[in-house]
């Protein structure tokens, strides 16, 4: 039992570094965090009252949306605001901080775990950018086309490209004047992408000029058979993450006839 | 082009800047896929350089009251920036390192992003060649900047921590 005690000490706080600095206490821990740092954070005080309050150093959150996590998508937002109220931190306006209330020193261990504990969990954030949660990713690719795209076309989302296709409908249409319409299929199973090439083969009977695209999310997001089915058979299959920009150019590229980036 | 390689190369400063307080606008450092929010309890300057054809921005921020400094080595890519580079101390844990790309090249960068350079020199844990802050000032802040990415030839008391 003591042997486990003391493993379980060695491992939780070995690695516990507590620096003086000038605001207070700089203390590091054994986690790692987005940027591949210990995961840190600052107890700062005493206030006028002796009190102190935990915090960052305002850059923490801007790691986490630069490895992806960012704020714009409502998802993630929800999620951040959900975990600043249940762990009692708030987001500084002005400066970006991430601070908890001041409290007296008897409570700083227990403030300073639950913040270390919030700085974990937002890790998810970034974590929910990579992992095939629909949503996010389906906000994120059509946030930038929306972007890319501007009003130089229209984008609808549950698009049907004509009265005799209805029956596959696009999870994105873009429609530019002149232009053939543009089906955009968010790729995130086999299921999705034969879908996308059942209304290729149906526009190609029926002479219905338009593009079909399947966006991948990732290259491990169907089947390699699948892949190399929608490869060869549509317009394009880009992949979007780590390449976001690219791939939605991509996309733009074939609705506008040129691309928009280089604008 | 490798990291190392821009570090090494001779450089031409355009524009040297001058320590800012208050917030820094995105203007002076542009990312456009997320906000570096150097806030204002942070003072900052941006170098501006060139170097082996290509162009740089040298962003140097620091605050006294955490031991907190961070220099971010961005190339302008177009009309995006890319970090390339980081060299940070953190008062929670102490030592100079850099954040670099995992094949210290282009691998893994994201253009508009500060996020990308995966690996960490040295690694987190192991022994830091330089292990004092040494930052006091403006000026020693400006000096070590100036010689760990050599836009001025490096003296002895600033030398580099990344071989």
């Amino acid at each position: 039992m003591t042997n486990i005690k003391s493993s379980l000490c060695e491992a939780f706080c070995g690695a516990l570094e507590v620096n003086k600095v000038p605001a207070g206490y700089a203390v590091s821990t054994g986690q790692i965090g987005p940027d591949g740092d210990p995961i840190g954070f600052y107890v700062v005080g005493p206030n006028d009252e002796g009190k102190y309050r935990i915090q960052d150093d305002g850059l923490y959150m801007c790691a986490i949306e630069s490895a992806g996590g960012d704020l714009q998508n409502k998802t993630r937002l929800a999620t951040f605001t959900s975990l600043c109220d249940e762990y009692g931190v708030h987001r500084e306006e002005d400066t970006g901080e991430l601070v908890t209330a001041a409290v007296g020193s008897e409570a700083i261990g227990a403030s300073a775990l639950r913040f270390l504990s919030f700085l974990i969990r937002i890790q998810d954030l970034v974590w929910m950018s990579t992992e095939r949660a629909v949503s996010t990713f389906r906000d994120d690719a059509t946030k930038m086309l929306k972007d890319l795209i501007g009003d130089k076309a229209r984008i609808v989302s549950d698009y049907v490209v004509s009265p005799g296709l209805q029956e596959v409908p696009a999870d994105l249409g873009i429609i530019a004047d002149g232009r053939p319409p543009v089906a955009l299929f968010f790729g995130l199973s086999d299921a999705r992408l034969m879908e996308a090439l059942l209304l290729q083969a149906w526009a190609q009977q029926r002479r219905e000029e338009c593009a079909v695209i399947a966006l991948l999310e990732t290259e491990g997001a169907a089947s390699t058979k699948m892949r190399q089915r929608a490869n060869n058979h549509l317009t394009a299959v880009p992949n979007f993450r780590g390449e976001e920009r690219a791939a939605c150019a991509r996309i733009a590229r074939e609705a506008l006839g040129f691309d928009p980036t280089l604008q | 082009m490798r990291v190392k390689a821009v570090i090494a190369a001779e450089k031409q400063i355009v524009d040297a800047g001058a320590w800012k307080d208050g917030k820094m606008p995105n203007v002076a450092f542009p990312l456009s896929k997320s906000t570096l929010n150097v806030n204002a309890n942070y003072r900052w300057r941006c170098i501006h350089f060139t170097a082996a054809g290509g162009s740089y921005r040298l962003l140097v921020f620091y605050r006294l009251d955490l031991h907190k400094c961070n220099m971010y080595l961005g190339r302008h890519d177009g009309k995006i920036m890319t970090v390339i580079a980081r060299f940070e101390w953190h008062g929670t844990h102490e030592g100079w390192h850099f954040h670099v790309p995992k094949d210290c090249d282009d691998t893994g960068l994201v253009a508009g992003r500060t996020g990308g350079c995966e690996k960490r020199l040295p690694q987190c844990f192991e022994h830091h060649r330089k292990s004092s802050f040494g930052v006091t000032s403006d000026e020693s802040a400006y000096m070590l900047a100036l010689n760990t990415f050599r836009l001025a030839k490096p003296s002895k008391q600033f030398d580099l921590v990344m071989q």
